[in-house]
């Protein structure tokens, strides 16, 4: 079947079946790698992607449900050769980041945090953070960086 | 931002939190990960692998499967014959090729145009078996009578001699004093035994590799801790050269010992070789977890005399691990490294350990962080608060009174001039006071601190560095970025510092065993320590080379001349200067260009050599010293453990860069929390992995960890780059044991077997049980 | 062994008669789609995908919430919907379960009617939760609508007539009415739970209990009502330790399962606790043993 998705801003068209993963569509139709199969069983949270206002694991989102609304990527928080986003230069400042493989997906999960709770406090940021696995920093610095993240979005507004 | 040196003593680039040179790509996702690698034609495979622990092949038929849709290769046991094995013992294959030994070995695999269509065909291989009787458990593998999951061991290859036999895979014996008059004459003897499970590396990237064979070459990309150990392997197993092997290392999604060996590249490249095409094998989540070896299930034993106020005399012990069905793992090759671990925080002047690793019909174990410091030193430590509390004596004094101090021996012989473990104690009392901390004790409240000395990975290391024309510095190394940040920011800080340029200016190439020298992997702690030190050997070589062109350049004397923010001036007179980009090109037609290699290995240590048999690791290189300690509180009604307070002193040397240390510290305390509260590889009867998803094999969340205090000492080695050591691992290894004896504290039981769950807590906290777990 | 060489289709209905013609017209070839997290893990579960599913996202009427006593909310409405949705204390415990259900990236499109017709989904948090607020189902099916308790919908889920869906859930809400909810995971969040807890009761004014309704999830294979719980929460006000007598009758009452995720014996031994939390939830006037 075609599905018409849009994606980080542009219109995408897809031939695939309907029950295929949002993700495998993401990285293996559109080549938008930066959402990463952790686990296909929605519980490490590296698939996080936004759907119109929300997050979801594209691994558990069928594509056929997914095309009713805007879906946005890591790859779409910043553009390429523009500058980071604020949660981008907050994780890799304070140290948020190691391996990375959980990255994107916490990009997408503090993106949408900070929307919704511009001063959240670090208990609201590791609630938010449940669904996103990272088996390397133990966390702390992926907190300090949406602490930090938040604190600059809000001076800059 | 950079800061110039004076008179060359660097660019100020050593203890600067700067930030890693490969993090923008992984914030924008537009890294290329293992996983994420595809190349032009590339096939997709799929395995065929065991369902059964144990059985004789009858018959195995892929003709049906070969002739299936999209089809492209089918590889089985006959087109990759060598014998392999991590390091020590070859008695791993690509294919079960008679037999078959555990749930989850290949058989056969399948190179398709799509994932589906060589999962298809993998279905359809045809297979007859005949089941043989399991050998499961570790308790009665070395029985007499047992069967032998290797009948032929006699027949394979050792890299050294060392004590085996049968369902014995390996044996490292360390024997040192008169233990039996210890023994004899102690004040008392107390025995304790430890169960611990296995524990899975389960990195978010799951193994990936992508294998292309051209003119007898096979290229694969892989995301490896230890690229030159896989080159070997491949070799070995398809029984071409090493040089046959070209590793290449993209961007890896995390390892922590389970991505140091060859697991999917042997598959990959045999595919590969078959059809012509690239081949892409790719691990799902439970391919993970059943498949991919895990830190190994073991039994400890310990036995120790003691004198009156609680002094070690001498301890017996002995050390049952699992190594699964083959020694693809490194857990044959680190049996040395368990009595090190138990041997290596206390003084103990006579002991006798036996570190045995047995044969299972189980998946083979590997490495995990530590290897098995975390479970030697939970049983250390909960076995030291049963002495303490058979005499009556302070938990925290009775480690004060065995502690190793400066210029005392190792259990192997080895002294230690820089111990440092009084003054990790101390660090932590300063923040949390033992005396506070226990006098405010109250039901259900423990707290536990505990010292450990560890060690750094002794491994070679090569690097090369060359001065482009624009004054870049370009280091070419095979060193693998696990995401420590040791290569992207260690090594570059280090180079940056020795030849006085901003850390913006030194480039790293990715790994490249065509490329880059010798290096040991990125395992043990070693890579800002090992190859750090080999690209600072490189970078003073091409100091030199620079300041010699540069004092033509300057008509003076190289002694004269400094290295100040990537430009070279005349001591006092700042004026006559000439830049690195300059000194670059004038090199060219001068001298030639401007580069150098250098290289590293730890420089040797003596110990008591003739104490320890069957050992691959027989001392702590670069030696660093730590104290951890936590503050639980047990919820009666659920049996739920809280860590209240969480205290880490740390060694590391010297601190490259605090922001990457405090990382390591922080998931090295997570991942061991994970090990001791949550985490848990359960088999079943049949040997199968239960835990084959990460909803039963519980990873600790953002909510599971608790805020870690931590002071990082400065403690100097004598060999590391600028006086560091080993950071990575050292984090993860007291961890179990300083929350299991705060939980023991908290419930006033003894706690014999890992993992610290809520189920056992609360079971002791019910039944009113003497001993969580095992006991003698 | 066999292998799906292709995913399922999809098909999406623009109302609810739509949706059950097809599904009845495709029987056992066709399943309902909501959110998908579920069905998206049938495979790791062993389970076989049908040819066919049929979404109901897009059927306006689904998405609804109307009413004020009952109050009618649609069925595919999410969990995070669900975790603010509006109305008196009587939904507090649905709006707990919604919200520390899974976690946020599930909450945001897992939905009320897959929790309640997922088929083996043992751990359904909202299902104990409208079982305590004695949840009655609107169904729709080729023979048009009924209205059915949640308790009799559970009792036969696995042989309910193809072409049936769930349409929306009603929920009472006596102003009289507190309700609470308790769930227990190994770690801080972020999974199943081990046990789960509902209470609803009625007071009188002084604080009296009248009458109580018990649910407890994840114990048994199927969440259900605790009648000796219930009872022992009648005659006094909510106290930790009528919570706590609940707790251990409804201990006595259940015959826990053993899973992966946890011992059965666990599960009833941390219930006198999980009922603590709960009443503690379900009312401002608990006395606590919390120091």
């Amino acid at each position: 079947m075609s599905y018409e998705l849009s994606v980080n801003g542009r219109r995408e068209s897809v031939d695939v079946p309907g029950m295929t993963p949002l993700l495998d569509v993401l990285r293996d139709e559109l080549s938008l790698r930066g959402a990463k199969k952790g686990c296909a069983e929605g519980r490490c949270g590296a698939c996080t992607v936004r759907l119109g206002d929300r997050t979801v694991a594209s691994c558990l989102l069928p594509v056929a449900v997914a095309t009713d609304e805007p879906i946005s990527t890591v790859e779409g928080v910043a553009a390429p050769d523009g500058p980071l986003h604020p949660v981008q230069e907050a994780l890799l400042e304070c140290g948020g980041v190691q391996c990375g493989a959980c990255t994107p997906g916490m990009v997408m999960t503090l993106c949408d945090l900070l929307e919704a709770d511009p001063d959240p406090d670090a208990q609201s940021v590791r609630q938010a953070l449940v669904g996103n696995i990272c088996r390397c920093t133990g966390y702390h610095k992926i907190v300090e960086a949406a602490l930090s993240a938040a604190a600059a979005l809000r001076e800059a507004r | 931002m950079t800061t110039a040196g004076g008179n060359g003593s660097g660019s100020g680039a050593i203890g600067r939190r700067v930030r890693r040179a490969d993090g923008e790509p992984k914030v924008r996702g537009s890294a290329i990960y293992g996983m994420d690698h595809i190349e032009p034609g590339m096939l997709h495979a799929a395995v065929r692998r065991a369902e059964v622990p144990a059985a004789r092949i009858v018959r195995l038929d892929t003709t049906a499967a070969a002739r299936m849709p999209g089809v492209r290769a089918v590889a089985t046991a006959a087109d990759a014959p060598g014998l392999s094995g991590m390091l020590v013992l070859k008695d791993q294959s690509v294919f079960a090729s008679e037999v078959i030994r555990y749930v989850g070995e290949p058989i056969a695999a399948v190179a398709a145009d799509t994932p589906a269509q060589a999962a298809a065909a993998a279905a359809a291989i045809e297979l007859e078996l005949e089941p043989l009787d399991p050998v499961l458990d570790l308790d009665t593998a070395l029985d007499s009578g047992t069967r032998l999951i290797h009948p032929d061991w006699e027949s394979y290859q050792t890299l050294v001699p060392g004590p085996r036999g049968g369902n014995l895979a390996w044996e490292a014996r360390l024997e040192r004093g008169d233990v039996a008059a210890a023994f004899a004459s102690a004040y008392q003897v107390v025995s304790d035994e430890f169960r611990v499970p296995r524990q899975h590396q389960s990195p978010i990237e799951p193994h990936a590799a992508v294998a292309r064979y051209d003119h007898g070459r096979f290229t694969v990309h892989t995301p490896s801790q230890f690229p030159y150990l896989v080159r070997g392997r491949v070799a070995e197993l398809l029984g071409v050269r090493p040089s046959a092997v070209r590793i290449v290392v993209p961007t890896i999604g995390g390892g922590f010992g389970g991505k140091l060996d060859a697991l999917l590249e042997p598959l990959a490249c045999v595919l590969a070789r078959k059809a012509g095409r690239p081949v892409q094998v790719l691990n799902t989540r439970a391919d993970e977890l059943r498949t991919a070896g895990p830190r190994e299930n073991a039994i400890v034993r310990l036995r120790t005399a003691v004198d009156a106020d609680g002094r070690i005399l001498a301890q017996d012990g002995h050390i049952l691990a699992d190594n699964g069905a083959n020694s693809s793992g490194e857990t044959v090759a680190c049996a040395g490294v368990a009595p090190l671990a138990l041997g290596g925080t206390y003084r103990i002047p006579a002991a006798r350990y036996l570190s045995q690793v047995v044969y299972t019909n189980t998946p083979p174990t590997a490495a995990f962080r530590g290897v098995n410091g975390p479970y030697c030193i939970y049983a250390q430590e909960m076995h030291m608060d049963h002495i303490a509390r058979e005499l009556g004596i302070d938990r925290r004094e009775i480690r004060l009174r065995n502690v190793l101090r400066p210029g005392q021996k190792m259990v192997n012989g080895q002294v230690l001039s820089d111990a440092f473990l009084v003054e990790a104690l101390e660090s932590v009392e300063a923040r949390a006071p033992w005396a506070e901390l226990t006098a405010r004790s109250r039901p259900l409240r423990g707290v536990a601190v505990v010292p450990v000395t560890w060690i750094t990975n002794p491994g070679p290391a090569e690097a090369s560095l060359k001065l482009a024309e624009d004054g870049t510095v370009m280091v070419t190394c095979a060193a693998a970025e696990i995401g420590t940040g040791a290569v992207t920011t260690g090594v570059r800080q280090i180079v940056a510092e020795t030849l006085s340029v901003p850390i913006e200016d030194v480039l790293i190439s990715a790994p490249d065993t065509d490329a880059g020298g010798y290096d040991h992997g990125a395992q043990g702690s070693r890579t800002t320590y090992g190859m750090g030190k080999a690209a600072g050997d490189a970078a003073e070589q091409v100091r030199d080379q620079i300041l010699q062109t540069a004092a033509d350049l300057l008509e003076a004397s190289p002694e004269d001349l400094e290295l100040v923010g990537g430009q070279v001036q005349v001591v006092g007179a700042p004026d006559a200067a000439v830049t690195l980009a300059a000194v670059g090109a004038a090199a060219m037609w001068a001298g030639g260009p401007i580069s150098a290699s250098g290289r590293f290995v730890s420089p040797p240590v003596p110990f008591d050599a003739g104490c320890m048999a069957g050992a691959l690791f027989t001392h702590f290189s670069a030696a660093s010293y730590h104290a951890h300690l936590a503050e639980v509180e047990v919820d009666p009604d659920t049996g739920v453990v809280t860590i209240l307070r969480y205290v880490v002193a740390q060694d590391v040397g010297r601190a490259i860069n605090p922001t990457m240390i405090e990382g390591q510290v922080h998931g090295g305390v997570a991942q061991g929390l994970g090990y001791a509260m949550l985490e848990n590889l359960r088999l079943d009867d049949a040997g199968r992995v239960l835990d084959a998803g990460l909803e039963s094999y519980r990873l600790p969340t953002a909510l599971d960890v608790p805020p870690v205090d931590l002071e990082i000492l400065e403690n100097p080695c004598s060999s590391g780059p600028f006086g560091a050591k080993g950071a990575a691992e050292p984090p993860i290894v007291p961890v179990a044991a300083v929350i299991a004896c705060a939980v023991a504290d908290a419930i006033g039981r003894p706690i014999n077997e890992l993992p610290v769950s809520p189920f056992a807590v609360l079971g002791a906290l019910r039944q009113g049980a003497d001993v969580v777990g095992a006991s003698t | 062994m066999s292998i799906v060489l292709t995913r399922p289709e999809v098909r999406h209905a623009s109302s609810v008669e739509e949706a059950v013609g097809w599904l009845a017209e495709l029987g056992a070839g066709a399943a309902p789609l909501a959110g998908g997290t579920w069905v998206m893990r049938a495979e790791q579960r062993g389970e076989p995908l049908t040819q066919t599913y049929v979404a109901l996202g897009r059927v306006p009427e689904l998405r609804a919430v109307t009413g004020t006593d009952p109050v009618v909310v649609g069925a595919l409405t999410t969990h995070t919907a669900l975790a603010g949705l509006a109305g008196p204390p009587a939904l507090d415990a649905l709006r707990q379960a919604a919200h520390h259900s899974a976690f946020p990236q599930v909450r945001n499109v897992a939905t009320l009617g897959g929790n309640i017709g997922a088929r083996g989904f043992v751990e359904a948090d909202l299902v104990p939760a409208l079982l305590a607020l004695e949840a009655r189902l609107v169904l729709a099916g080729p023979d048009g609508r009924a209205t059915v308790d949640l308790t009799n919908y559970l009792a036969d889920r696995d042989a309910r007539p193809a072409g049936e869906i769930i349409v929306a859930a009603e929920l009472p809400v006596a102003t009289t009415r507190r309700s609470g909810y308790a769930r227990l995971t190994v770690r801080g969040g972020g999974e199943y739970a081990i046990a789960s807890v509902a209470i609803s009761v009625d007071a009188a004014a002084d604080g009296t209990v009248t009458d109580a309704r018990v649910a407890v999830g994840s114990v048994e294979p199927l969440a259900r009502r605790c009648p000796a719980a219930e009872a022992a929460l009648r005659g006094a006000p909510l106290s930790a330790v009528t919570a706590r007598a609940a707790g251990a009758a409804a201990a006595a009452e259940c015959s826990p399962r053993s899973g992966l995720d946890a011992p059965g014996w666990y599960r009833t031994a941390v219930l006198p606790g999980l009922f603590e939390r709960a009443a503690t939830r379900a009312g401002h006037d608990v006395v606590t043993t919390e120091a």
